[in-house]
Formats: C-alpha cells, structure tokens, sequence
C-alpha cells in the first residue's frame, strides 16, 4: 500500500502507516523504547531525550525516536550500545539534582526514571553537586509539587494544554532554574484548572503528587471498574489496601475514556468511606428515625407493602444503580406490587428526548460512539456545560479542536466552561428559545440549499411539512426573539451543513459529517419536546444520522441512565423497549415473572397479571401523591425532594415511604423506613453508557457497615410477600434480561469480562453496534420522521424578577447531591453554591465577587455566592444545580411539565462576610 | 505427660506369652529434636517395624520461593536448617548465583567460607550437646551451648541476628567486615581446640557413652548411598563424599583439609561422633587459613548493576543507587531462563537448590534437597533388631533437624 512503510527495527521487519514515529512503530513491533516525555495521544514533543535510538547508516545516527518519522527502508537499532552509553549519560544528567526519595515518594515503584536507571545499569554518577532539597508546594488542596523530583519532560502541562483545554500549568523561570506552576501565581484556583488531576497520572516520576494519596503500588489491589459518577462510562482502576480506597486512576488504552479521567472519577471516590454513610436501616417511631436491625426493618416493610399492592404503589430507582438492580426492582414493582409507575431520573433530565427523540429516529440512545468526537469535523453542542456534566468526553472535543481545528458550535444561555473558550461560534439564545433557534438555522441550511436531499428523499418520511411549517420563519425575527444576531445564526447553520468547511464548493462526496449533542439544557424546559425534535430535524435535513462521525447524541447525567431506560424503569415501558400496553410482550413477562408466586404473605394478594395501563411518569408522581392517588413511594438511591420541585410537600403525604439509599438524602430524611444500600464500588453488575456501551462494574470494596447490595434489599422484602426470588448473582440476573430485551440478546457477564459492548447485541457472536440507524431507522417505517415544532417560546422575564435563570451541573457535584457533599476531596474543591452573574448587572446591583446574595423567584429563595463572569450576558443568571438543591428551591413544575431549569429570577444583595474569590 | 508420647496404639498376641505392640512416639517427644513422629512397632524393647512420619512443621516453603523474589527468599532459608542459618543462606546466595552467572568478589568468598565453617562448628556443637544429653550426658550440653555462643556472638556482630541470621546476601555483601569480628574468630580459635579436646576426654573413653553408640545403629555403606544419606552420616561409613572436596565451590580448592572418614565396618553411633568431632578441627584448620588469605581490603560484592544491591552508604546518598536499590528490592530482577541445581555441604550433608527460572522475577519451580529429610530415610534401617531407647540414640546421631525436614 502506498501510504504503508516498511522499516527495519533491531532486525525486525515492521510495516507501519506513514508518519508513524519510530517509538509507535517500535511499539507496535513489541519493542519497548524508554520514554519520559512521549505520551500516547498527545503531538510529539522531544524534550527527554531518553527515547534516542540509532538510525544505522545515517551521519551522527542518534536520533530521538519520539518526533522522528519513519522512512522506507530505514534500520533502526533501540538498543544499540551507542543507544545505551547515549541513555546513560541523560540518565547521570537527570539524577544529578534528584532528590533521595525512593522511600517517601508516591512513585516509587512505578517510577520510569527508577526503572530506566536500574534498566541501563547507572551505577556510579562522575557529575555531582548538593542536592537542591526543595519544599513541597501545595498548588491546591489535592496536587502537589516536588521541583527536586521533576525531570521537566512537560507531560502534565501538555496534557492540561492538549487534552484538558485547562492550561493551568506551566514552565516558569529557564534553565536550572525552570519549574512547574499554575498559570499566574501558586495556586490552581486562580487558573481554569478542572482539578482532574491528570497531570499526576502522566507525571513519570513522583514530582506531581496527590497530596493524600501517601501510599505505595506494592501495597496495593488493583480492580478495574465503570465509574458511577456521570454517563460517561469511564473505566477507572480502584486501588484499595484491604478496604481503604487508596487512589482511582484511568487504565490506559481501555474503555471509553483510554485512561484520561476527571475530578470526579479521581477524587470523588472517597465519598464510599465517609462517616455520614447509611450502615444500619432507620425505623421512623415517634417522628424520628432510629435505627432498628435488619429482620425488624424488613418485616415492617413487607407488612406495610402488603397492603399497597395496585396502581398506589409508585417505585423510584436511582439511574446510579446498575442494569441488574433496575431489572429486579422494575420486576417488585410490576410482578410483586402490580404497579406499573415504576421511574428513574431518566425522566426528568430527558422526558423531552424519550418522546421527541423516539419518535423521530424509533430510539432515544445516541447514535454514534463519542470517540468519534475526536475525528469528527464540526460539532454543534446545544444546552450543555459538557466540560463539567460530562469533563472525560469533552476531553475528545478539545483534542479535535485544538489537535485539528475542528469547528465547534456552542449553544448555552451561559458560556460553557473550557469549551466556551473554544467554540468557533457562541450563540447565547435567551433561555425558552433554543426551538426557535434551531428552527431558524434550519431555515438557513434550507434557504442556501445546504440540505441533504438524497438522504431526505431515500431515509426520511414528513419532510414536505414540517417545510411547509418553517417557511414563514424569518430570521430576522428569531434573532430578534432569541437574543443572537442574524449573523451568528446564520455562520452557524452553514458551519453545521458544511461538516466545519468554511468553502463554499460542495464537495465531490459530499459535505463532511457533523454531529450534534445536547444536554439537559435543552431538554430540561417547559418546551424541551420542541426543542429536541428541532435538533433532530436539523441532523435529518443535513442527512447526519446513521452515519460514521454524524449522529445525534443525548447527554445524560447519572452514570446508568440509558441502561435504567432499557431495564424499563419507565412507566410506559418494559424491559426491552416494547410498550407496557403491548399485550403479546406483557404475557410473555408474566409468563416468566408470575409463576414464582408462592403463598402470598397475610393482606398480600397474588398479581394475577401484569398492569396494562401505563404506570404515572415522574413529572405527574407529586401531583398524584398530593391527589391521593399513590400512597406509597419506594424510592432507591435517588433524591427527588432535593431534586424535583414539589416533590418535598408531596412525599410528607404518602402513607408509605421507603428509602433506600447510601445516605440520609433530602428524601430519606422524610422517610417512614430507611434501608441502607451499597454504592457502586461495592457491587457487581453492569452500566450501560452515553453511548450505549454495557460495561462491567466490578465490587473492590466489602459494603460498609451492616449495608447490603440493593437488588438483595429487593429479594428479601419480595420473598417477604410471598414472592420467590432466591439470591442470585448479577451474572445470572444478566443472562435473563438477554432473553428478555432484545438489545442485549447476546450480552453475558464472560463476554463483558473482555470489554464493553454497545448495544444492540443480536448474539452471543455478534461484536456489538457502535452506530444505530445505518441502513434503517427503528420506527415502523423504518424511516426518520420530521416533526413540525412550536417554536412559540416561554419565558419572558420582567417585572420584579427581571432576570432570566438558568440551572446547571457542576464540574465537583456529581449528580444527587448527597455524594458530591460525602466527598472530603469534592468539597474541598467546591465552596458552595455560586450564582455566575454578568458584571453589568452585578454594579447596578451594587455586588462584587464573592458576596453573598439572595437569588429569589416566584417559588422560594436561595443563599449564593456572587461570582462576575462574563460568562452570563446581561439580563441572566446561572447557578448550579446539584449542590444547592436549587431546582427544589427556586422552581416549581405544573403537573404533567417536564422538570425545567429555567426560570425567571432577580437578585438581592445579603448581609454577610464575601468568600474569598479564589474559592470560587 | 509420657504415656501420652508414648502412647500404645495396638496390641497383637503372637502366642507363647509374646505380645507386638504398635506405639506412638512423637510428634511431642523432646527426643525428637523437634516434631517428628515415629511409629514403632516392638517385640519386648526390640523394635522389629518402623514408620517415620514427618510433616508437623510444613511450611510450604518451596512453594513460598516460588512467590517471592530472589533477594526476598533469603530470610526464608533461615527457617530450614535453624541451627546453621549460614550455610542455608550460602546454598540459595550460590544457586541463584549460578542461575544469573555471577561471582562474588574474592574477600567476600573468603568471609562467606569463614561464617560457613563457623556454622558448622555451632551446629555440630549442638549436635553433641543433644546426642548426649538424650544418651544420659547431660552436663555436656552446658560446656557445648557456652562455646556456641562465642560463635553466635560473631554472628550478632555481623547481622544483628544470631539463630535467624540472613547472613548473606546475593553476589557478595552489602557492607563490609565490621572492625574486630575477625579479631573475635581468631579468639574462638584459641579457646576452642582445647575445650574440644575435654570434651573428647569426657566421652571418647566413657564406658557409658561408649555403651551406647559402640556397635549402636550400624549403616551398611552400600545402604547409605542407595538411601541417598550425606554429610556426616555417609561418611561416618567410610564413604569419601564431601563436596567441598568432590564439587569444590567457594575457594574450598585452595585450602587445606582433610575429609575425616570412619570405618565402613563399624559404621556405627560413636563412627559419626568420631567424624564430627573430627570435622570441627578440620573447620577450624579452614577457618585458620581464610583468616591469613583474606585480602585486608577489596569489593565486597559483585558489579552487577542489574542483580546486586548497591553497597549500603551509596544506597543512601546517591539516587543512583538507591533507586537501583528500591527497582531490586520493589521488583526484583529477572534472571535468564533456565534450571540449576547448585549443592553445598551444609553441617547436616548435601543442600541442593534447584531453581527453574522462566526469566521472572520469582522461581517458576524452586525445590530444596534437604539433607536432613534425605538422612533421616536411615533410621528405620538402623533401627530395627535394636532397643526402643537406642532409636533415641539414632535420632540423635543422624542429627535432624524439623525445619528443614518438614520444609
């Protein structure tokens, strides 16, 4: 092939594609070639020199392996004697100033600079000085820095430039003198620094360190596991010494995120051992809760259930937990309860996607793989802070952005971290128009001819239309109505059509691939259905669906949500994805589920049936509690009254509250029994991600206290009823639900031992589907839909709340809440509830940074920290969510609304001492 | 306490008044040298059946080695042969030696031979003391016990350590020979031939000693190597094997000794007495010429960067070294694949290492050829037609010792 070369390497002939470095060919070859400063992934850099190797033939033949291209016919020797004695003498040159540390230092023992010095035999040194002992600089609350350990091969900074989009750290001073430092002064808190921590992972030797971290690998298990902290699906490796977390890293070259990782994934594990976990069940006698042992706790619970069976009877499962838990806590709540309201959070950041993206394309997942983010040529990402809600997959965006300028199209009301920096546009729609937007953009690809006609014609059915509907759109008036000049919308929509081509030509195959995500931002408002079938039009006028590096992409929040979506924990779906009005799939359930009856326990009755109805969906749960309608709520590891508006009123109504969980929520606080559950480090099971890969979750940790793994919880309180559910291992939980949803038809828990598999999964042969939509859409035509959108927007702030707020996810919060605040590392990083205001109306208000201030609305009130940034355009606000419980605080939702995160809002200043603005 | 070691498992009547009894001996019995247990089946006081049953103190050892990197097995081998930790020491330090093809410098070969003969003096001191002692001469162990410590107190000197000493250290020495140690040997060296020499007049013509190893436990010559037995047993019947002679390691080649036989036709307790008292001598005539040949001066171990720690002071104040030191001592280092065997005479008879290696850093197999297990096969030879009192004579004379039976 003509863009292969064939090279000799130690005698070895390798063939590799052109441009490949000779120490990534030697690689590939199996040869290892001493590396400081090469990282995989990141442009070549040079620095160390270590990786030198011999070019036989070539005039001065040491050559930095690193940065040098490989050639036809070129012999490379790796380990050469002339390599060797070059090897040592760097190697005497880096260990005259380093610090005697082996002893006390993180890294030792997987130390590169310790391993290569006994590896070439680097005995005595004839260059000698004293050593420079210097102190440890904190250059925050996690990550320290030793100068006398570095060896300046500038990984980190690199990887905080490259990958990150941070660029908090640099080389300051030259020469001898040269060091390591936050940007601006000696503190990462005044840097746009994301605290992932990545720079210590790639820190070859021990001189970035995490500050309470103080062990050593030998001492060390390793497990790996899928994180639970965001639906990024990273692959993290726990170290755990017996049962103390020591450290979480990212694998390299494994699962989704190839071992990049963010602050959450890296610190916010400790949250598994703080003290204010649940360890024993809480039995609420006298309006107060007091722990009880597990028998009583059980007891009572089947005892106070038997009597709710039927529609009253409402369950709740946390998107944290995994496949295997929804599966079995969907069937309590159908076969053992007879109830079909059985939610999971997926409703309330993705309502709007579940009904608008379904009927679009027939299937509300992602379409493409997120790595393809990083080949991809234009990205438009719509309502979504993605560096924080999901940091390890905006991690592919900067790398495409900054590695090969790729074209970035941001829409958020508010400017998104690290990205907003980035983006080639930033359009800022007041909060209620993005449909309007879209429309308009829409109407732009179309006016200038931009449209996809032969994928239009052959894939998509409705067209004609929803045309028809957005003729009278003029986007002078949705520039007028949406806040974003004409212009903008304008570039915007050509940059979307043109796959990131600035050209006007077509070219001869067609314009490149764009693909689109969005985030709750989108989803998570009143016209949220509008504003999805908006993005999804777009992506099918420019025929971006079902193909490679296009596709649609809802991002998610909790770690499980598409999964807890296909286990059907949903109340018009069953596991499987067919409808619970479905007669045939029904009987085909009951006929697995219903036969375990046993004798029902006293006042229970035998399910006879499986309900036919649809069960209530989240956002409609409050106001039927508040009727009178559900008298018993089973919720599981998630916190509606911290985060749905109104649900706090309406859980204090309820009969019966069940709450289990790994902390005294908001939720639990209010609850009748509470029963301790196992956090995601301490079970077994499956996640199934964003981008719909299942993947293993693996236990390294025995449960703390007496708390037990959710799903047995289940069982117990189900056999307790008379139910037969006998213990079973997530295995064999898994093998039943490949029988019963199709997707995962051929996943078992020895084939996700080797690797994730994105569904579907047609058998046990079949590799899995990174790409939904290739040759059909899963609609009953087969053919995608366009949908005619209101793009009448909401929302017009005036009048005594003159602002427009909007709510948003935290890069140190995951979602919930509750593990965020049990995290020592994520609390120390996060000074509490922040309200991003622009610096116009923060002068009219007479506010400066820091200060304390009352962000009120119509429903409530909530205590912040004012932080100026010119992030918020006049006229708006922006807080985060997750912490502050302030969707519960500051909103309310009408029945039958999807939860919203936006609202009208004004400020007032309140009494009180300012934070430090370096905490901020 | 006695009926319950010796305890009477089974009892047949052979007729004519004659009874066989089955008895239990062990694995508590202070004669025992430790916890063997013997079965013993006896006519009378004869012994006409013998089972040895060892085991009690299985450690797993072997299969420990195969878990445990080369450097880190060497405390291990303490437990083996716990009353000649040294020589357990100086048989891994060479077989893996041999596995990597490293010599340790010549000074440090010198002080290795100096702690081997010393060994073998304290452990054959130890024999005596017991042997007699279990034989009714009690004070003896008083007088041998009192000159072991002399050399236990060199070792101290040394390592720190005095039973579980981990003297040694692969390809040399990390620290050089303490000021005054050899000065301390050499004062062994006086005192000792003659306290020897009493205590040969105390037994060599004792009618009661002689009552009780003359013509006590005869080993035909044939038996003994068809049994594999080494050491002192093997040449207390006239065989002329001892490695140091045979297969000479160390630098055994350049000094001069003699290898004490006894007389393959009494081959009997008090032959094996003759040629142990007669090994100190010869070690101390060994020890006397590595105290004159020792260079004053030199490396005490090896240049190999890859397999040999650096020296102790180098270990501290460059990074040169004490990172070569945590990579040894964290990972270990990867010898070549292959398989050796590598023997030495330990005080007991033929240690033997055999190591498979598969280039990792620990042993893929790792089996030990312990003499006093391979030995103590002889007793039941030995044994029967004799006395149930002179089994405790014979479990004395092959000098066991558990640790390195059981493993």
């Amino acid at each position: 092939m003509a863009d292969m070369v064939t090279l000799k390497i130690n005698g070895q002939t390798v063939t590799v594609p052109r441009g490949t470095y000779i120490l990534k060919a030697a690689q590939m070859a199996g040869i290892d070639v001493p590396n400081f400063c090469y990282q995989q992934e990141l442009r070549p850099w040079g620095s160390c020199r270590i990786c030198t190797v011999e070019i036989l033939g070539r005039r001065g033949g040491l050559i930095e392996s690193c940065a040098t291209p490989v050639r036809e016919g070129m012999e490379v020797a790796t380990h050469s004697p002339a390599c060797m004695d070059a090897r040592q003498e760097i190697l005497r040159l880096y260990l005259i100033d380093h610090a005697l540390d082996c002893a006390i230092c993180d890294a030792s023992g997987e130390c590169f600079l310790q391993d290569y010095t006994y590896e070439h035999g680097v005995d005595a040194n004839p260059y000698r000085r004293p050593k420079r002992k210097s102190p440890t600089l904190h250059f925050s609350d996690l990550i320290d820095y030793n100068w006398d350990r570095c060896i300046m091969c500038a990984r980190c900074t690199r990887v905080c430039d490259e990958v990150i989009g941070a660029t908090a750290l640099s080389f300051t001073s030259r020469g001898l003198e040269s060091e390591i430092a936050p940007a601006f002064g000696d503190s990462l808190y005044t840097t746009p620094c994301t605290h992932c921590g990545m720079c210590i992972q790639v820190c070859p030797v021990g001189a970035l360190t995490d500050r309470w971290y103080g062990n050593h690998p030998w001492r060390v298990a390793k497990t790996q596991t899928t994180c639970s902290l965001c639906a990024v699906g990273c692959t993290l490796e726990v170290w755990r010494e017996d049962q103390d977390l020591v450290k979480v890293q990212g694998p390299w070259e494994t699962g989704v995120n190839q071992g990049w990782t963010c602050v959450k994934g890296r610190w916010g594990h400790d949250f598994v051992k703080d003290e204010t976990r649940l360890t024993r069940p809480l039995l609420r006698r006298g309006g107060r809760l007091e722990p009880a042992p597990w028998t009583e706790a059980l007891d009572i619970v089947a005892e106070r259930l038997a009597t709710k069976q039927g529609e009253g009877f409402a369950g709740l499962i946390s998107a944290k937990a995994t496949n295997e838990e929804v599966y079995v806590f969907q069937q309590f709540v159908r076969a053992v309860m007879g109830s079909n309201t059985v939610e999971s959070p997926a409703r309330r950041t993705h309502a709007a996607t579940l009904r608008a993206m379904a009927t679009a394309f027939g299937s509300a997942a992602a379409t493409n793989p997120q790595r393809e983010l990083l080949d991809t040529g234009c990205i438009l990402l719509i309502g979504s802070n993605m560096a924080e809600a999901q940091p390890v997959m905006s991690y592919n965006i900067v790398r495409a952005v900054k590695g090969r300028d790729a074209c970035l199209i941001v829409i958020n009301p508010t400017k998104p971290t690290i990205l907003g920096d980035l983006a080639t546009i930033w359009l800022a729609p007041r909060p209620g128009t993005d449909a309007l937007l879209l429309s308009a953009m829409a109407k732009v690809i179309l006016d200038d001819g931009l449209a996809d006609e032969a994928f239009i014609d052959a894939r998509t059915e409705g067209f004609a239309a929803w045309k028809l509907s957005v003729s009278d759109l003029s986007l002078e008036g949705a520039s007028a109505a949406t806040g974003v000049p004409a212009g903008d919308i304008a570039a915007a929509a050509r940059l979307y059509a043109r796959g990131g081509l600035t050209a006007s030509a077509r070219p001869e195959r067609g314009w490149p691939a764009a693909t689109l995500a969005f985030g709750t931002g989108l989803t998570q408002q009143p016209n949220g259905e509008a504003n999805v079938q908006a993005a999804c039009n777009l992506a099918l006028l420019t025929g971006n669906v079902g193909r490679r590096l296009g596709g649609v992409t809802p991002l998610h929040l909790d770690a499980n949500e598409q999964g807890a979506v296909d286990m059907g924990a949903l109340s018009d779906r069953l596991p499987g994805g067919a409808a619970v009005t479905d007669a045939a799939a029904r009987t085909a359930l009951a006929d697995r589920w219903l036969p375990r009856w046993g004798e029902p326990a006293a006042g229970a009755t035998r399910i006879e049936s499986l309900p036919a109805a649809p069960g209530r969906a989240l956002s409609d749960l409050w106001s039927a509690i508040g009727a009178g309608e559900v008298t018993a709520l089973y919720v599981v590891g998630d916190d509606p009254a911290l985060l749905d508006p109104g649900a706090a009123a309406a859980l204090a109504q309820l009969d019966l509250l069940i709450v289990q969980d790994t902390f005294l929520s908001e939720t639990a606080r209010l609850a009748h029994v509470v029963l301790p559950g196992t956090t995601a480090v301490e079970k077994d099971g499956s996640f199934t991600s964003n981008d719909r890969i299942i993947q293993r979750v693996r236990a390294v940790l025995a449960p703390v206290g007496q708390s037990r793994a959710d799903d047995e919880i289940i069982r117990s309180i189900a056999r307790r009823l008379g139910y037969q559910m006998p213990h079973r291992a997530s295995s064999e939980v898994m093998d039943e639900i490949a029988q019963v949803a199709p997707d995962y038809r051929g996943v078992n828990q020895d084939r996700l031992e080797q690797g994730g598999l994105p569904w579907p999964v047609a058998d046990t042969q079949f590799p899995g589907t990174p790409m939904l939509h290739v040759e059909r859409f899963a609609t009953a035509s087969g053919r995608a839909a366009f949908t005619t959108v209101d793009v009448t927007t909401l929302l017009a702030p005036a009048g005594a709340f003159p602002l427009a707020l909007a709510l948003g996810d935290s890069l140190f919060q995951p979602p919930g809440g509750a593990v965020g605040r049990a995290s020592t590392n994520l609390s120390r990083l996060e000074g509490g509830a922040r309200v991003e205001v622009n610096p116009a109306d923060a002068l009219g208000l007479g506010l400066a940074e820091g200060d304390p201030v009352d962000v009120v609305t119509e429903h409530g009130r909530l205590r912040a920290w004012a932080m100026l940034t010119t992030g918020v355009t006049p006229g708006r606000l922006f807080i985060d969510a997750q912490w502050s419980g302030a969707s519960s605080a500051l909103l309310t939702a009408p029945p039958g609304e999807p939860a919203r995160k936006v609202t009208a809002a004004r400020l007032e200043p309140a009494p009180g001492a300012a934070l430090d603005s370096a905490r901020l | 306490m006695a009926t319950q070691e010796l305890d009477i498992v089974e009892q047949q009547h052979l007729g004519g008044g004659r009874r066989r009894l089955t008895m239990n001996m062990g694995p508590q019995h202070p004669s025992t040298h430790g916890v063997l247990r013997v079965i013993l089946e006896l006519e009378g006081e004869t012994v006409v059946g013998m089972d040895v049953v060892p085991g009690y103190l299985h450690r797993g050892v072997e299969k420990i080695g195969e878990n445990r990197r080369y450097h880190q097995f060497m405390p291990y081998t303490d437990r083996n042969d716990y009353v000649a930790a040294p020589s357990n020491n100086l048989g891994w330090a060479l077989a893996v030696e041999k596995l990597i093809g490293v010599t340790a410098p010549e000074r440090a070969q010198w002080f290795r031979m100096i702690l081997a003969e010393l060994t073998r003096i304290a452990s054959h001191l130890v024999w005596l003391g017991t042997h007699a002692m279990d034989i009714g001469a009690i004070s003896m162990s008083l007088y041998t016990f009192r000159d072991r410590e002399m050399i236990l107190d060199v070792f101290e000197q040394w390592c720190g350590a005095r039973l579980t000493t981990n003297a040694m250290e692969l390809c040399g020495f990390q620290r050089d020979i303490p000021d005054g140690l050899l000065d301390n040997v050499r004062a062994f060296l006086k005192v000792f031939p003659a306290r020897q020499q009493e205590y040969a007049d105390l037994l060599s013509a004792n009618p009661i000693w002689l009552g009780r190893t003359r013509g006590v436990g005869f080993l035909d010559p044939e038996v003994a190597i068809s049994l594999g037995v080494t050491g002192p047993c093997l040449r207390g019947a006239g065989v002329n094997y001892d490695l140091r002679k045979q297969q000479p390691y160390l630098l055994y080649d350049q000094v001069d000794f003699d290898v004490p036989l006894g007389d393959a036709d009494e081959s009997d307790c008090f032959e094996r007495y003759l040629v142990r008292m007669e090994e100190m001598r010869q070690s101390l005539r060994i020890i006397d010429q590595c105290l004159e040949r020792i260079p004053r001066t030199g490396p005490m171990m090896a240049d190999e960067p890859k397999y040999a720690m650096p020296p102790h002071g180098a270990m501290k104040y460059t990074a040169e070294a004490m990172q070569r030191h945590f990579v040894l001592t964290i990972k270990g280092f990867n010898p070549p694949v292959g398989e050796i065997y590598q023997a030495v005479e330990s005080p007991k008879g033929e240690l033997g290492h055999y190591i498979v290696s598969l280039g990792d850093a620990v042993p893929h197999r790792l089996r030990i050829r312990a003499p006093s297990f391979v030995n103590l096969a002889c007793l039941p030879v030995m044994s029967l037609g004799g006395m149930v009192a002179d089994t405790v004579a014979l479990i004395g004379t092959i000098d066991i010792v558990l640790g390195e039976v059981d493993r």
